[in-house]
């Protein structure tokens, strides 16, 4: 535990002495985040009926959730063994006393740390100031630590789905192309194109039971059904992280068996 | 300490499969410095990936420490340390400091014990004048210096080298070589060092093994290497080598 912790304190401490880079990210994060709200505040005023849907502030909210989780880069963590199963680099880490995909894990987190809670601060701090809180059929009490829940349970599914993509890499030499389908996948199903609640009935019920719906279920967190939907996000998600994490077992066994790397 | 017995490694390609390691065989006793060398592709190392756990042989044993590096990789790894001339391990925007505690947080080490070993290191390898720039300032000798720390910081019992002279120059090797040989005298340390530079081999390993094609075809005592070759005896006086005057104008 503390060696993750520490590690990540390190990797967080090598990252962020590029400040420039981490400025000029939340300059991006916020552009793109006031973009988004004044297309959907557009959209919403030319299908009024859309209200009835997904109430406007829940849209705004789901669109800035999901924006910002993705500066954890969770999904990165293909592109990381990608390089070091093709760069060789890989042998450096296997060399130390802690596992490869831990090691993995905590740059990952590390990297992702100070973009994470920088990009959440200015999601969470525009979204209440132009649209308020989003309309849920609870109290904040119980809609917070619920969010919160599912918000790390659904990282560590989202993590767990992109190191089976990476670890494909050990056979296919460069993973990319398996990167690309999960990362879209998680995008249409998560609702990333279009919000979830505008697909048609069954597509929806798929999407939400989906591993790839269940890695974006931080985004179904922020509609008004949250109370009714909990349970069964809850249930999903672990559901998921369960088969996933036998898989990434029998899968790296496997793999760092195969591994092959030239002088 | 270390004992290798019929080791193969075969890479399977598409069409065909490579014989990286043919069946080869040694042991090495502790303290022992010992060459392992050849030409490129001869298999030199993918015996080092095989022996530090990297790798998996295809058939054969392995005993480091009377474990197998493939079963017990975390249990080996924690008495071995190793340097790959041509890898960095180092977080390039941090100094080095940092590097080596984190190293020593994953080898379990307190605090304190990090604290001294990083002293100690700095001593050792001459980092002091350098102990507070940010890993990617260094140079090249720099770095290798910081690289051997971070493998020494818990330590090891055996030292592998990977070609660690790489692109260094010989005041670099130099220095190099002098805490190679400070660290087998002081601290019977075993080396198992892989090299194209015959500097390091001739000043630091008292033994050779010669690899080709992935079989081994040479065991002998450094000193012994020339006898298998020559036929007739010279006796030849000379003054410093080239290299020895080198050294000299730098450090000057």
């Amino acid at each position: 535990m503390y060696t993750g912790i520490y590690y990540i304190y390190i990797v967080a401490k090598n990252a962020t002495e590029q400040k420039k880079k981490v400025v000029f990210q939340m300059m991006n994060h916020a552009i793109f985040l006031l973009f988004s709200l004044y297309l959907y505040k557009y959209v919403y005023g030319l299908l009024p009926n859309l209200q009835f849907k997904l109430p406007f502030p829940n849209a705004i909210w789901s669109m800035a959730v999901y924006f910002m989780v993705f500066w954890l880069g969770v999904r990165n963590i293909e592109r990381y063994f990608r390089r070091d199963i093709q760069s060789g680099n890989i042998e450096m880490y296997m060399l130390r006393p802690v596992g490869y995909i831990w090691q993995k894990i905590f740059v990952l987190l590390g990297n992702g740390l100070i973009p994470f809670i920088s990009a959440s601060f200015l999601s969470i701090v525009i979204s209440y100031l132009v649209v308020g809180l989003p309309v849920v059929d609870t109290s904040l009490l119980f809609w917070l630590p619920g969010v919160f829940l599912i918000l790390i349970l659904s990282q560590i599914l989202t993590c767990l789905l992109f190191v089976l993509a990476g670890l494909t890499g050990f056979w296919l030499d460069n993973s990319e192309p398996v990167h690309f389908l999960i990362s879209k996948l998680i995008m249409i199903f998560g609702g990333a194109w279009v919000p979830v609640a505008f697909f048609p009935k069954t597509l929806q019920t798929f999407a939400e039971l989906s591993p790839f719906g269940g890695s974006m279920a931080i985004s179904f967190a922020m509609y008004p059904n949250f109370s009714e939907h909990f349970p069964l996000l809850i249930l999903n998600v672990i559901f998921w992280i369960i088969v996933c994490f036998i898989l990434v077992w029998i899968v790296s066994h496997k793999a760092f068996e195969k591994l092959a790397i030239n002088g | 300490m270390i004992e290798v017995k019929n080791l193969k490694k075969i890479f399977k390609h598409k069409n065909s499969n490579f014989v990286a390691v043919d069946n080869i065989s040694f042991s090495i006793a502790q303290g022992e410095a010992v060459a392992f060398i050849g030409p490129n592709g001869a298999g030199k190392s993918t015996t080092i990936k095989m022996l530090t756990g990297i790798l998996h042989p295809t058939s054969g044993e392995i005993s480091i420490l009377g474990l197998s590096p493939q079963k017990h990789r975390k249990d080996v790894v924690r008495q071995i340390g190793a340097v790959f001339g041509q890898r960095s391990s180092l977080l390039p925007n941090l100094p080095l400091k940092d590097t080596l505690s984190l190293f020593g947080v994953m080898y379990g080490m307190s605090k304190e014990e990090i604290k001294e070993r990083i002293e100690y290191l700095e001593n050792m390898l001459d980092m002091k004048s350098f102990h507070d720039q940010p890993i990617r300032t260094l140079s090249l000798g720099q770095r290798m210096r910081v690289e051997v720390a971070c493998a020494l910081i818990h330590k090891p019992k055996i030292l592998f080298l990977d070609e660690p002279s790489i692109g260094l120059d010989i005041i670099a090797k130099q220095s190099l070589r002098e805490m190679l040989l400070y660290l087998r005298k002081e601290h019977n340390m075993t080396i198992f060092l892989t090299s194209h530079d015959v500097g390091d081999i001739e000043s630091i390993c008292e033994r050779t093994i010669i690899v080709n094609h992935g079989k081994v075809v040479v065991d002998e005592p450094t000193s012994e290497l020339h006898k298998l070759i020559e036929k007739e005896k010279h006796v030849e006086v000379r003054g410093p080598s080239l290299e020895d005057v080198l050294v000299k104008i730098y450090k000057q």
